[in-house]
């Protein structure tokens, strides 16, 4: 073991001394991944309509993939001819991958869950077809991703009874089978994936289980599935509590600004969401106050960029007046947009590390809490979390 | 503006110079010239950064009404100028009226005024209306507004009605320009009309001659959009070597529309000078690779890209598309409709147009065009020569 090389080295570089958050960075095989860090996701091998030097300049150090989707197209065939999905995109940073579980739950009707793995029917022709744990993994394998993760029996977040607790042990079980199945370890970690819903006895005991396996990192999952509020930064908080210090954390499907800042303060260090790339091609951008929808009609006359302070090449040269005119009608408008969204996103996670680093984090989560809510009007979740922080709102 | 030949003959491919824009006193261009099509103020799929990747060199812009035209209030409310409003005021631009790129509706004509389709519908246009609409804008080149419905089938009686009214129109659109103070450095150019009429062609020049145009644009020959690529030089060749013969010698001529790669050099021989790049956006749109310039190995030189061939889809090409991705990838990123496909395939198609017009000046120049002109008939004359002229992914 003691040769072995390490796909994942984490380092924490500073922590905050009043929060749980921390700042690190993730040496990956294809790039350094600086924490807490936004990852934005490119489903099919290409992240809607950019091109990957535009992703370089735009400070990305990893992206996603959907497992789910490229074993489709193109297939693992193809990409094993191509020698991974790094080589096929033309993408030379890191790369995760999800363990297409999710995706076969959610846009799959007919998938069955049983203890072998997802049963669903082929929606190309309607023959039955089985993921397994060892299958999820064997693909994850052939793509090639930095980090990939478990195969796990997914529910959904507001579900209670006893399919939440068998989907827990399930996940558990199906972890062992994927790390022996795992024929990469040299250059690709497993995260493991906490589940056990809106139980906190059941996410506790998932979490103590899965922190006894050698994994490099873990995964918080099954939340932002439409739970309350309060649910939600509960069952983070308590799974950040129980997971080991030292490795990296990823909260899935999380990409709002407020929650970004508020479950880095509970001790999250990695997120992805569609949210931001998908509001672009409907018109949107992101600004700190929540979204500007460019379509509106007061943008029509405003020569302003989208957001003054913004470096990224859009604001640098464009004014919300053109983005109204050609916003949903020219594809340029959507490449616009999402350079701009995922400059936000990379901002905002840039001044969470570097005030992280300077031991200004509590302020600066109220200085831009107010930004949000002049009037104060905070919604109880974010108070209540943040005081489980030891953070008060201004 | 100045436009400036050393050509004598009248009907001959020649090289001229295209310069003294006074926004950019140093931009100068030579012809024949490549306009850059662009719908909506932008190069179809490209944004600025990544077309300024494709070409660092002074460029033309084509801008035509229906893509724009709604943009009109905003830019007058905002006192400022189109190249300024589309963020591409480094850019010299040319107006025009129809978008080359798709077949423009005919019909719905009425008493000197002119139908344009942008995206909420029809917007009647009269020559007092498109005067506020170029003052607003502010170009450094446009056509007077004209009626050019005409096309190989059109009949005498429509043929007369677009060279009156666009006599008309252009007399309106002249009153105006040669008054406004905005346009005193613009350049006006008038449009040669009737259809495939000898006769209306002369009618039409006799009445443009002598007015202060800045050049003529050989106007009325189709309907734009993608069927223009389908036209041989059988079909114009008369009409274009009668227009160009009556035209002077020292004022530009100009031919829209997409153009295939074997027409635009019969046109150049004719004495066209300047084109629009609508037809690398229309194989773009097809979902086509342009490789009609290729004349090495390409290996797999199929016309149907495969998902399995890790070759660029043209080795030698230096473009951004070729240099970093390959067939295979394009291939996957058509049939899962991402956007990436477009963007990769505009890059390589502009990049591969952009080339065929340096060949061709470079071929005037040393006296090698009858030899270009041959190779790419060749390309697009045979029966069964698909894949020299494009991939399709």
């Amino acid at each position: 073991m003691a040769n072995r090389k390490t796909p994942l080295i984490f380092e924490v570089l500073a922590e905050c001394e009043t929060t749980k958050a921390r700042t690190g960075r993730m040496t990956l095989v294809h790039h350094y991944v600086d924490t807490p860090v936004f990852m934005p996701v490119g489903t099919q091998g290409t992240l809607k309509g950019l091109l990957p030097q535009q992703l370089e300049q735009l400070d990305c150090q990893i992206i996603l993939g959907n497992t789910y989707h490229l074993g489709n197209r193109p297939g693992a065939d193809i990409l094993r001819k191509a020698g991974g999905l790094h080589r096929f995109m033309n993408w030379k940073r890191a790369l995760l991958t999800d363990s297409g579980g999710f995706q076969m739950v959610s846009l799959l009707h007919l998938a069955e869950i049983t203890e072998e793995g997802v049963k669903f029917k082929s929606p190309y022709n309607e023959s039955e077809c089985m993921l397994t744990p060892e299958h999820s993994i064997q693909i994850q394998n052939t793509i090639g991703a930095d980090i990939i993760m478990q195969l796990d029996d997914v529910v959904k977040s507001t579900l209670t009874g006893p399919r939440v607790e068998e989907a827990m042990h399930r996940t558990i079980r199906w972890l062992d089978r994927c790390l022996l199945a795992h024929e990469r370890p040299d250059e690709q970690s497993i995260f493991p994936i906490v589940q056990g819903g809106l139980n906190p006895e059941l996410r506790s005991e998932c979490a103590r289980q899965l922190i006894k396996r050698e994994v490099n990192g873990y995964a918080i999952g099954g939340l932002s599935g439409g739970e309350s509020k309060d649910d939600f930064w509960k069952m983070v908080h308590l799974s950040t509590n129980i997971l080991p210090k030292n490795k990296p954390r990823y909260l899935m499907g999380v990409g709002f600004a407020i929650d970004l800042i508020v479950c880095s303060a509970l001790g999250v260090d990695m997120y992805d969401c569609v949210f931001p790339t998908r509001t672009a091609r409907f018109g949107c951008a992101l600004i700190k106050t929540g979204q500007l929808n460019l379509k509106q009609i007061q943008n029509k006359k405003d020569s302003r960029p989208i957001d003054e302070s913004c470096e990224c090449s859009t604001c640098k040269t464009y004014s919300r007046a053109y983005l109204h005119q050609i916003a949903t009608v020219e594809t340029v408008s959507c490449h616009l947009l999402t350079v701009h969204n995922i400059a936000f996103q990379m901002k905002l996670m840039r001044d969470i590390r570097d005030s992280i680093k300077e031991q200004r984090f509590p302020r600066f989560i109220q200085d831009y809490m107010l930004i949000v809510y002049p009037n104060k009007d905070y919604p109880t979740w974010i108070i209540n979390a943040l005081r489980a922080v030891n953070v008060t709102l201004l | 503006m100045k436009f400036v030949t050393d050509s004598v003959a009248r009907c001959a491919a020649r090289i001229g110079t295209l310069s003294g824009f006074e926004r950019l006193p140093n931009v100068s261009f030579e012809t024949p010239l490549l306009l850059i099509y662009t719908k909506g103020g932008s190069v179809p799929h490209l944004t600025k950064d990544i077309f300024k990747t494709l070409t660092m060199e002074e460029q033309l812009l084509s801008v035509s009404l229906p893509s724009t035209i709604l943009m009109t209030d905003a830019i007058k409310e905002l006192d400022t100028s189109f190249a300024d409003f589309v963020s591409m005021k480094e850019y010299i631009n040319f107006l025009s009226i129809h978008d080359s790129a798709y077949t423009t509706n005919s019909g719905f004509h009425q008493l000197d005024t002119i139908s344009v389709w942008s995206r909420t519908g029809r917007i009647v246009v009269s020559a007092n209306k498109y005067m506020e609409i170029v003052q607003a804008y502010k170009p450094d080149l446009y056509v007077a507004l004209c009626d050019g419905d005409t096309n190989i089938n059109s009949r005498a009686k429509r043929i007369s009605k677009a060279v009156l009214r666009s006599k008309t129109l252009l007399e309106q659109c002249l009153d105006i320009h040669l008054q406004s103070d905005i346009l005193k450095s613009t350049g006006i150019l008038g449009p040669v009309e009737g259809g495939y009429n000898l006769q209306a062609r002369k009618e039409s020049i006799d009445y443009l001659k002598d007015k202060p145009l800045a050049g003529f644009v050989i106007d009325g020959l189709h309907n734009n959009g993608p069927d223009v690529q389908n036209i041989s030089l059988e079909q114009i060749k008369q009409v274009v070597q009668y227009t160009i013969n009556l035209l002077p010698i020292d004022k530009m001529r100009i031919s829209m529309g997409c153009w295939n790669p074997a027409t635009v050099l019969d046109l150049i021989e004719l004495g066209v000078d300047v084109f629009d790049s609508s037809y690398p956006y229309v194989i773009t749109e097809q979902s086509q690779a342009l490789t009609f310039l290729c004349d090495h190995d390409c290996e797999n030189n199929q016309h149907v890209l495969y998902a399995d061939d890790f070759s660029p889809i043209c080795k030698k090409c230096k473009c951004l598309a070729c240099q970093n991705h390959t067939r295979a990838y394009i291939h996957h990123l058509h049939h899962t409709k991402e956007m990436l496909a477009l963007v990769l395939l505009m890059i390589h198609n502009t990049h591969h147009y952009l080339q065929f017009f340096n060949l061709i000046r470079d071929s005037i120049k040393n006296g090698t065009f009858n030899q270009l002109q041959t190779k790419i008939r060749l390309k697009y004359e045979a029966v069964n020569s698909e894949s020299a002229k494009f991939i399709t992914v």
